[in-house]
């Protein structure tokens, strides 16, 4: 599902990833870990398109994403979950709005979005948050919506930079049994982490990054 | 259908965006109204002036001085040859015997002036009225040259001195109103701009938000393209109803005389159509300057 290649990424000559050669397979969860500064964030960013490598090849679904024109990278996108850890919701929108957005961008009939969203929301144990704004939930809450809009647009692949950053112990475990739920319905699951307990409670492939190289 | 769901989603994205930031929407539209006043205001003098400039024009008179002692016929084949010009509206013939009463009816009241004069000492002559096409130096000079070099006349007159401030006085009317016009529409269009500027930046987040969903350019832009077209639109309207104010406070105020003068450009209605079309112009235009800029915001 993600193959990536002998892949660098400098930033103004300082370099954030040397040499990644990873494999990530279809219906698989993978945890990406290491110190902060590692590179996990550029390496889901990479994934998801939001940065270009400096030098190697990542292909996605099949597809070598360095030939992308500007035109394919909102499609792309569509067939990505990414669940940031600081949410990324819009405040002055209600839970179903921010949802239902997602599905909006792609031209979706009102009514389909309508029952895709409820559905997600009901997934989720959300229904009751439906017409609340964001910033009135709590922060383990704004993460479920959060996870609820990346997984409304039915992706192939999920992909969370941190998502249990913000969230006390025991809602961070919450978060990641409902990623391993959604891994269990065949969806690629890819979590960046330094929670090392966490991980150590879900026997996943890890893969761990140190200074930005593949470390093991 | 869908175009239409699409279409109701951008305008209501764009009346958020309007009522999120109210005081700054409300000084662009004010900023595009007063612009777009402005060059209506300049338009509708420009036009007046040029109308008046053309009735002045249209006194532009050329006198041909016949030479004494020509006869009848040889007058009349002078008079065809001139009508035929192709710079020439008409002409007149004005006799010896017509020049002198019009001089003695000048006069009125001073007849003791006339008294030593034996002979009628004026010449016959062609007064020469030149189409509008030609009313302009080149045209009134070829004409005279043309005329200088015919047989029969004696002399040609028209107050050359006037004539070269007349069209001065125009070229610089016209100059002016262009450059202030211009300097006008590019101040609106910056100040648009910099609006949409604001409102992109108060909404960065969400437009990094739509972006990294895989929403398209256009899905991201058009709310903000919408913004300012509507921007543009209220503007030109509100311009049109200051002109048109200001017109009629004009009528009331100033002599009978001279209402013609503030009547013309306002009343046809491709002047109104062409301020709200110049407003939308306006609008889109700032906001696609902006939303240039904006793409680097976008991954």
């Amino acid at each position: 599902m993600i193959n990536m290649f002998h892949v660098y990424k400098n930033y103004d000559g300082v370099s954030a990833l040397t040499d990644v050669t990873l494999k990530i397979d279809k219906g698989e969860f993978v945890f990406i870990t290491g110190a902060s500064g590692a590179g996990k964030s550029t390496l889901l960013k990479l994934m998801f398109y939001t940065e270009r490598p400096t030098q190697g090849q990542i292909i996605i679904g099949g597809k070598n994403i360095a030939r992308f024109k500007p035109r394919d990278i909102p499609f792309f996108r569509r067939k990505i979950g990414f669940v940031f850890q600081d949410f990324k919701l819009l405040n002055n929108k209600t839970v179903f709005e921010n949802i239902a957005l997602a599905l909006r961008i792609t031209g979706m009939d009102n009514k389909d979005i309508n029952k895709r969203v409820l559905k997600v929301l009901s997934y989720l144990g959300l229904q009751h948050r439906a017409n609340f704004k964001p910033l009135t939930l709590s922060g383990g809450e704004q993460q479920r919506v959060a996870i609820a809009r990346a997984l409304a647009k039915e992706p192939a692949i999920l992909l969370a930079d941190e998502p249990t950053g913000n969230l006390d112990p025991e809602r961070a475990v919450d978060i990641i049994n409902l990623f391993h739920e959604i891994n269990t319905r065949g969806t690629t699951v890819v979590v960046a982490t330094h929670d090392k307990s966490l991980m150590d409670r879900f026997n996943k492939r890890a893969i761990l990054l140190d200074k930005g190289r593949v470390a093991n | 259908m869908n175009y239409l769901k699409w279409l109701i989603y951008f305008f209501s994205e764009a009346f958020q965006n309007i009522r999120g930031n109210l005081t700054t929407s409300l000084v662009t539209m004010a900023t595009i109204a007063i612009a777009l006043s402005l060059c209506g205001l300049f338009f509708g003098v420009f036009v007046n002036l040029n109308k008046m400039l053309d009735s002045i024009g249209s006194q532009i008179q050329i006198t041909a001085y016949i030479k004494d002692g020509l006869s009848g016929d040889a007058v009349l084949n002078i008079r065809k040859e001139i009508a035929d010009m192709r710079e020439v509206e008409n002409v007149e013939y004005v006799s010896k015997e017509k020049a002198f009463s019009i001089f003695k009816d000048d006069l009125r009241g001073e007849k003791g002036i006339l008294e030593g004069l034996g002979a009628n000492p004026f010449p016959a002559s062609l007064e020469i009225k030149i189409k509008t096409m030609f009313r302009n130096p080149q045209g009134v000079k070829g004409l005279i040259s043309k005329l200088k070099t015919m047989g029969g006349i004696e002399d040609v007159q028209y107050g050359q001195e006037w004539l070269d401030k007349f069209f001065a006085f125009i070229r610089f009317i016209e100059a002016f109103a262009l450059i202030i016009g211009s300097f006008l529409l590019i101040a609106a269009v910056f100040i648009v701009s910099n609006t949409i500027r604001l409102v992109i930046y108060a909404r960065r987040e969400e437009i990094e938000i739509l972006s990294l969903m895989g929403a398209t350019n256009l899905f991201i832009n058009a709310p903000f393209l919408i913004e300012g077209m509507l921007e543009g639109f209220s503007g030109a309207v509100l311009a049109v109803a200051l002109l048109y104010l200001t017109r009629e406070i004009l009528i009331l105020k100033i002599p009978f005389a001279f209402v013609s003068l503030v009547e013309a450009p306002f009343s046809p209605y491709y002047f109104v159509l062409g301020l709200i079309t110049g407003g939308i112009v306006l609008g889109v235009f700032g906001s696609r300057i902006s939303l240039r800029k904006g793409a680097a915001l976008r991954g």
